[in-house]
């Protein structure tokens, strides 16, 4: 590391640091670290002028703590009794405690970034607790690094927006990994370029960024998370997976002019297609319609989707209500939240109002402390084959006849077509219990005198290949079928999408995938029932035209992609797009995939 | 500036634990005063749940409070009294 630093300083041409190569193109500009990727308390530091600003950072994740808290000791007090709840209160004492603040003050002072300043902090008093040799004291040092982990919390999901400072310019995004909701909201007009730690061709950042033509590369050191300094300058080759670190005076001109060009190129075709086909429903040169749907999981998201000019929601995450805290959001609160995002996208859309809202996949990307206390610490060997989306459902039925029952009312009350979407299901017993549990919720609803949504469709994800395998038999059960890409990949090539060591070895498309999902079309559609897409797989210009020529009928992807998967789709007829997604039926080996692709004009 | 000092025994069961310690701090938030409380050769600001948790006072244990400021005299007398009444602790 030495050696490089002192090279960039002196003007030495240093090599570029080979890794992987993920979406072609150059990218130079300075360092944006993404505060959403995995801080490490351990060795995360801050430049000297965000001092003041992670003290702040610091203060507002400590408040949101101590209301939580605060909270807490209330329901403990009325469900169990006033003396139980005292831990509660003795806990956000704890947290407002003058010498554990002042400390941690100081800490981000001398630039420990806030979550370490916390948690070391909270660990000295803990310590000290501890040395007094006192039974009862020394438990208070479990409580005392406790609440330090519940602030550290919300420091890690708190975004940099506010904070981080203004990307208008163009910046490089660093993080651990994105995951699906980032990418949702990545900016093509600001993000220059994407390096990330974790990753390989198919993961979400992956695709997305090819989809958007943003240069990325993956597999970077994680060390670099806490080497690089906000807006310092690098470069990145996502052509042929090259990190420049420290790029002389030469490099940087070379590099910028190859970049100015691309990008000038790109932003141009954007612009043509979002003025031309914005205000366009999908369909094909002979105007056959595909659908073109967004996937978004925040209010930002489904604004954007609405101006992008999606046709409808086809993914409503909704895992960002209920991650990251320690309680879930009751009944009221996800009733007002679904009629915030709900109205966000009724209001701006310019075509239908369908919103289909996926129930709650906990287990899955961030984790969910709430469930803890149901189904004790979520720490599976393989979380991906464990306990997520409708298998904590059925065993907490409660949970789900809550968020269907506001999901329901908030749909009655808004002019938006609402649809429901079950996550993770394999079984058939599955399938029906889901669907006695709803139309239970439906009829409770009905009995009590809420007004509840006319019409409400009740579809499946398609992601494990149990349901893609059972699929003809869930369609007598079902109105409709989504077909998860993402996480259906993952389970039939066996190969997690965030480890690069496997995903790397294989392609963004195998003949594998792409026959079960030519399975799952043609069974679904024998009995009738509707069939979408909703990975990031829809988002791939190329790709997109095929799945419609393959017959799925709505391809829902990340808002910025929709515009250009329009155009991609309208270049020929469906005719066209059925005989060549037919040739990649007949493909088995990647290489024959490749020749299909890139004999498409 | 007007400043008050008592001592008190500290006479509930479980001495400055959890509870009693987080409703001593709590009672000395209310007032403007700086209140120290110390044990033995141990000083704590009695705001400071840590602080007072710190001096790890049992059942037995003298407790030297002092306030400093306009509102001491009531600051005083309102947190011995709590101390007194053994933190309304049920035994």
């Amino acid at each position: 590391m030495s050696f490089t630093m002192m090279a960039g300083e002196s003007n030495f041409v240093v090599e570029p640091m080979r890794v992987l190569a993920i979406s072609p193109g150059i990218a130079i500009g300075p360092v944006r670290i993404s505060r959403q990727s995995k801080l490490s308390i351990d060795a995360a530091t801050i430049a000297a002028e965000r001092i003041e600003a992670e003290q702040h950072r610091l203060l507002q994740a400590i408040a949101k703590a101590v209301e939580e808290l605060r909270r807490l000791a209330e329901q403990v007090a009325q469900a169990v009794g006033p003396g139980e709840a005292g831990i509660f209160e003795a806990q956000r004492l704890m947290l407002q405690d003058p010498e554990l603040l002042d400390e941690a003050v100081e800490l981000i002072g001398q630039q420990y970034s806030a979550s370490r300043a916390l948690h070391e902090a909270a660990e000295r008093q803990a310590r000290e607790l501890e040395a007094l040799e006192n039974e009862t004291l020394a438990a208070r040092a479990a409580d005392i690094r406790d609440v330090a982990k519940r602030a550290i919390r919300h420091l890690q999901y708190t975004t940099s927006d506010g904070t981080g400072g203004d990307d208008s310019k163009g910046v490089l995004l660093v993080a651990h990994d994105l995951t699906p909701s980032d990418t949702v909201n990545l900016n093509p007009e600001s993000i220059l370029g994407i390096c990330t730690v974790v990753g390989g061709p198919t993961t979400h950042a992956a695709i997305i960024a090819r989809a958007l033509e943003i240069p990325a590369i993956a597999g970077i050191d994680p060390h670099l998370l806490d080497i690089l300094r906000e807006g310092q300058q690098i470069a990145i080759d996502g052509t042929q997976g090259l990190l420049y670190l420290h790029p002389v005076a030469e490099q940087q001109r070379l590099l910028r002019t190859s970049m100015d060009q691309r990008w000038q190129e790109r932003n141009w075709r954007r612009t043509q297609h979002m003025t031309q086909w914005r205000n366009q429903r999908g369909s094909t040169a002979d105007g056959r319609p595909v659908q073109i749907f967004a996937n978004v999981g925040d209010l930002e998201g489904t604004q954007a989707a609405a101006e992008a000019g999606a046709e409808g929601i086809g993914l409503l995450r909704t895992e960002i209500l209920f991650g990251g805290r320690p309680i879930f959001p009751d009944e009221q609160e996800q009733f007002e939240t679904y009629m915030l995002l709900f109205r966000a996208f009724a209001d701006h859309a310019l075509f239908g109002k369908t919103i289909i809202a996926r129930t709650l996949d906990a287990g899955a990307d961030k984790p969910f402390p709430a469930l803890e206390p149901l189904l004790g610490p979520l720490q599976e060997a393989n979380p991906a084959l464990g306990l997520r989306g409708v298998r904590i459902h059925l065993m907490h039925e409660e949970l789900l006849r809550q968020q269907l029952r506001a999901l329901l009312r908030a749909g009655a009350e808004t002019t938006i077509d609402l649809h429901i979407l079950f996550p993770m299901v394999a079984t058939f017993e599955e399938v029906r219990r889901l669907r006695a549990i709803y139309t239970s919720v439906r009829q409770e609803l009905v009995r009590s005198g809420q007004s509840i949504p006319q019409a409400t469709q009740l579809g499946i994800m398609v992601e494990t290949p149990a349901a893609a395998i059972m699929a003809g038999a869930f369609a007598r059960e079902v109105d409709f079928f989504s077909i998860g890409a993402n996480d259906l990949f993952q389970y039939t090539m066996a190969a997690d999408r965030t480890n690069s060591r496997v995903s790397s070895m294989f392609a963004p498309l195998e003949p594998a995938v792409w026959r079960l999902i030519g399975q799952i079309v043609h069974a679904t559609k024998s009995h009738g029932k509707a069939v979408a897409l909703c990975g990031e797989l829809a988002a791939d210009p190329r790709i997109g035209p095929l799945l419609a020529g393959l017959g799925v009928q709505e391809l829902s992807m990340s808002p910025p992609a929709i515009v250009n998967v329009k155009a991609a789709l309208h270049r020929h007829s469906l005719e066209y797009w059925q005989k060549r997604a037919l040739e990649l039926l007949k493909a088995e080996t990647v290489m024959e995939m490749q020749v299909v692709l890139e004999s498409l004009d | 500036m007007p400043v008050a000092e008592k001592s008190v025994v500290i006479v509930n069961k479980v001495g400055l634990h959890a509870r009693p310690a987080s409703l001593l701090v709590q009672a000395a938030a209310q007032f403007q005063s700086r209140i120290q409380v110390s044990c033995g050769d141990k000083a704590a600001n009695a705001k400071s749940i840590m602080g007072v948790l710190k001096l790890g006072a049992v059942q037995g244990n003298t407790i030297l409070l002092r306030a400093e400021g306009e509102d001491a005299e009531e600051a005083l007398r309102t947190l011995t009294e709590l101390v007194e009444r053994k933190f309304d602790e049920e035994e």
